[in-house]
């Protein structure tokens, strides 16, 4: 899953919830969308696109920091999504299958939107790569490196939008942080290079959601909340492992 | 050298001002093409305040600063300069960067389809981490490195850009004596053979001395610009320095020592070599 990826860039920036954020703040556009009677996912991928800048405009303008910035734009779409769900015919079944995610509700064309957007941000990683790296490791060198801050960080917050609008179908609002989170603080715990962590956290991804699907059909389960709590064994396995092959240092 | 197509770096009345509080007061240099200017000053006289204003990283409240000729601002190329900052608790770096990736961000960052190029890149990495001899560290991951080891790291990040303009901050604060020493030759022959602009912000007055070609004395505004050599002469700064420190940094003191041993073995760098003519 290209969540995983992105969290690589996004956990040591203390960009990390930036997935509960937009996630929480999708529930107030589906709200929106399904009071007017709009298909959801047209409506919600430019909105977590701009939602996604939002944030990041907040938290540059020094005058907040990361977290506090998801926080506000978190609860105020949080809120409108229940005001409007209220006002409208009572709590909504579709809004709720936004919330925790129905893999079987996902169509046919939502599963092609998601496999290009994966190509489209393995594609951006590879593209910006090295610039990517130059900004996380510090901002304000990087520029002075000649990397175009501006523009990488907007790219970056056009594919973490998309990348959460599409995730929410699968795995829910409520929980599509652990997507973003879960690879790449496994992978920071484990990998011995930038480039490895990448490989570690796309492959961590899609081992807990094949995992996580699995078990969802054998204990019938909801597969949402199996992709995340196997997410989380990963993440307790890789932390084990890291402890045990090295000192331990700090990730995440 | 100089003299082609202006100043590298020029600033006329420049103040900067950082939280409210004057910093650099009424700063105006210039600095030419193959120049070698060691920046000194007490602390939070505003050294590395100066630098990052240079950079664009800091906007001054009035006067210019350009850098050839163009606000740093709006400068777009970077490819000219290398910089090396004063290392900080990088060790708290979250990420896996190894030594090797973070000299190759040194080339590779700040390019369009920087994988055209990487042919080219290997070479020009390798070589800048052998010459910082930090080759053998390349795998290492920078966050588990000593101070002195990440300082080098960054230097070879630096020099893998082969920049016309290296501006560094106390580069040498965490290195060790013989290392400092190979730092400084090396750091020498990119000025001397490839005609490199070197601009360092040191608190070690007394051997930038041997090395750098010009003295930026600065205490929020600018005490002394100019030549070692008349700086060494200069009755005002014995005034404001005392004679010792002056004598300090020409290393005229105590004869022989430092100074004279240098002053012997440096034939082509004309730096430290002059008349001894103080009374003192």
């Amino acid at each position: 899953m290209s969540c995983a990826l992105l969290g690589v860039f996004l956990l040591p920036r203390r960009f990390a919830l930036m997935g509960e954020g937009l996630g929480h703040c999708a529930i107030g556009v589906v709200g929106l969308a399904l009071f007017f009677g709009w298909t959801p996912l047209p409506v919600l991928l430019p909105a977590l696109v701009v939602a996604a800048f939002v944030i990041r405009w907040l938290s540059s303008r020094a005058v907040l920091y990361g977290d506090a910035a998801i926080g506000m734009v978190a609860v105020t779409g949080m809120a409108v999504g229940i005001l409007l769900a209220s006002t409208g015919r009572g709590f909504n079944v579709d809004l709720i299958s936004y919330l925790f995610g129905d893999i079987l509700a996902v169509s046919r064309s939502e599963s092609m939107v998601s496999a290009v957007l994966c190509v489209l941000v393995v594609g951006a990683t590879a593209v910006f790569y090295y610039d990517m790296v130059a900004i996380t490791v510090d901002e304000e060198q990087s520029r002075v490196l000649g990397v175009n801050v501006k523009l990488v960080d907007a790219v970056l917050a056009v594919l973490i939008g998309l990348t959460v609008g599409v995730g929410i179908r699968t795995v829910g609002a409520l929980l599509i942080s652990g997507l973003l989170v879960f690879p790449a603080a496994s992978a920071l715990q484990v990998a011995g290079s930038v480039r490895g962590a990448l490989f570690v956290a796309a492959a961590v991804a899609v081992a807990a959601v094949a995992g996580g699907i699995w078990a969802a059909f054998q204990f019938n389960w909801p597969a949402g909340p199996s992709i995340v709590v196997v997410c989380g064994v990963f993440f307790v396995g890789c932390v084990a492992f890291g402890r045990a092959r090295g000192p331990a240092r700090p990730a995440g | 050298m100089s003299g082609t197509g202006g100043p590298v770096v020029r600033t006329e009345n420049l103040h900067v001002e950082l939280g409210g509080t004057e910093v650099l007061r009424g700063l105006s240099f210039a600095m030419e093409a193959g120049d070698y200017v060691g920046i000194v000053g007490p602390n939070g006289s505003g050294k590395t305040t100066l630098l990052k204003t240079i950079l664009g990283f800091i906007a001054p409240v009035a006067g210019r600063v350009e850098l050839w000729g163009e606000n740093p601002r709006a400068f777009r190329d970077w490819r000219r300069v290398g910089y090396v900052p004063q290392i900080g608790p990088t060790s708290t770096l979250k990420l896996p960067l190894t030594v090797g990736e973070l000299v190759s961000l040194g080339l590779l960052a700040g390019r369009w389809m920087p994988y055209w190029s990487r042919g080219g890149a290997g070479g020009a990495i390798r070589a800048a981490l052998e010459a910082m001899k930090v080759s053998d560290l390349a795998a290492n991951r920078v966050n588990s490195l000593s101070g002195g080891q990440q300082q080098r790291a960054l230097l070879a990040q630096a020099l893998a850009r082969g920049p016309e303009l290296l501006l560094m901050d106390e580069p040498t604060a965490a290195l060790d004596p013989s290392f400092r020493e190979h730092f400084y030759r090396t750091v020498e022959r990119l000025n001397t053979e490839n005609g490199t602009t070197v601009i360092m912000v040191t608190h070690d007055p007394a051997t930038i001395g041997l090395y750098a070609r010009r003295l930026l004395y600065i205490d929020r505004r600018l005490v002394f610009y100019g030549t070692f050599e008349e700086f060494c002469k200069s009755a005002e700064m014995a005034g404001y320095f005392g004679e010792f420190q002056q004598h300090q940094i020409c290393h005229q003191h105590g004869g022989g020592g430092r100074g004279g041993l240098n002053c012997s073995s440096s034939t082509s760098r004309g730096a430290p070599c002059w008349p001894v003519s103080a009374s003192a």
